[in-house]
């Protein structure tokens, strides 16, 4: 139980890794926006916009996702410890 | 035959010289900066404009921006956009921008490419409300080819947005800023 709890608490960090390592968005981004500089037909350096597919993780997931995996994993090891204990005292 | 020649030859110069009709079609950057979040995104422009680069400050446009085609890369924050909360696109389908008043602040300069830069008074409209707008602007030209570009701020008080309690000033910016940029060949 002490092992899952673990796991799970690395896991969250995990995914508080992903979230930073994404730009700290609020809302995850199912699209990214690219920005490329070329020159137009003015002789303007511009910037294109495209969207393209991608995956960027915000709070709105990361947040209830790494936070439940956190508490759960807090739980499990609580629940380990206090089992530990009873079974000492006994 | 000469003369003919050489007013052939000088033809392109004279081209845009009287007054023409362009369509026009492009992007709006608009970027929310708050203190919880900065949302950065983009929608389709069009527009049309009656125009005579020897006189720019006749020049008359209306734009479009279909509320519709705004993305942030979010499909879930795109539908709140969207909804009644924010900017209403079943009822307020398109801002719009139709000028009213263009002021030259710097002539026309340049030769393969001419420039010139205008500070442009109209009623915009967004979410229903209709405001005066004044924003400065660059017009570029070359032979045909029109290009303009500006960049101004809508305050989303002013406009009777208010989405969701406590979002706009924390996570949607009360202010708006937005760049846009228009193509077109004036015909």
């Amino acid at each position: 139980m002490r092992a899952a709890g673990i796991l799970l608490i690395l896991l969250s960090l995990g995914v508080g890794g992903v979230w930073f390592f994404h730009g700290q968005q609020m809302a995850t981004k199912t699209e990214i926006l690219v920005e490329t500089e070329k020159t137009d037909e003015f002789g303007d350096k511009v910037v294109e916009r495209t969207w393209e597919k991608g995956f960027k993780l915000g709070l709105d997931f990361a947040g209830p996702g790494g936070g439940g995996l956190f508490g759960l994993g807090g739980l499990l090891i609580f629940l380990d410890a206090r089992k530990r204990k009873k079974s000492r005292l006994a | 035959m000469r003369s003919l020649i050489a007013l052939l030859a000088l033809a392109p110069m004279f081209a845009l010289a009287a007054p023409g009709k362009a369509e026009l079609t492009g992007e709006a950057k608009f970027v929310s900066e708050a203190p919880v979040e900065k949302i950065v995104g983009t929608a389709l422009t069009t527009g049309t404009i009656d125009i005579d680069l020897e006189a720019i400050e006749t020049l008359k446009a209306i734009l479009k921006v279909p509320v519709a085609s705004m993305k942030t890369g979010n499909d879930q924050r795109d539908e709140h956009l969207r909804s009644d909360t924010w900017l209403d696109a079943a009822q307020f389908a398109e801002i719009t921008f139709q000028t009213t008043a263009v002021k030259v602040t710097k002539p026309t300069s340049g030769a393969d490419v001419k420039e010139a830069e205008v500070e442009v008074t109209g009623k915009f409209t967004l979410h229903g409300v209709t405001t005066d707008l004044t924003a400065p602007a660059t017009l570029k030209w070359k032979e045909n080819k029109l290009k303009i570009t500006t960049k101004f701020q809508v305050k989303l008080a002013d406009y009777n947005i208010k989405g969701r309690d406590g979002v706009v000033g924390s996570k949607v910016g009360t202010n708006i800023d937005l760049e846009v940029t228009l193509k077109g060949e004036v015909k």
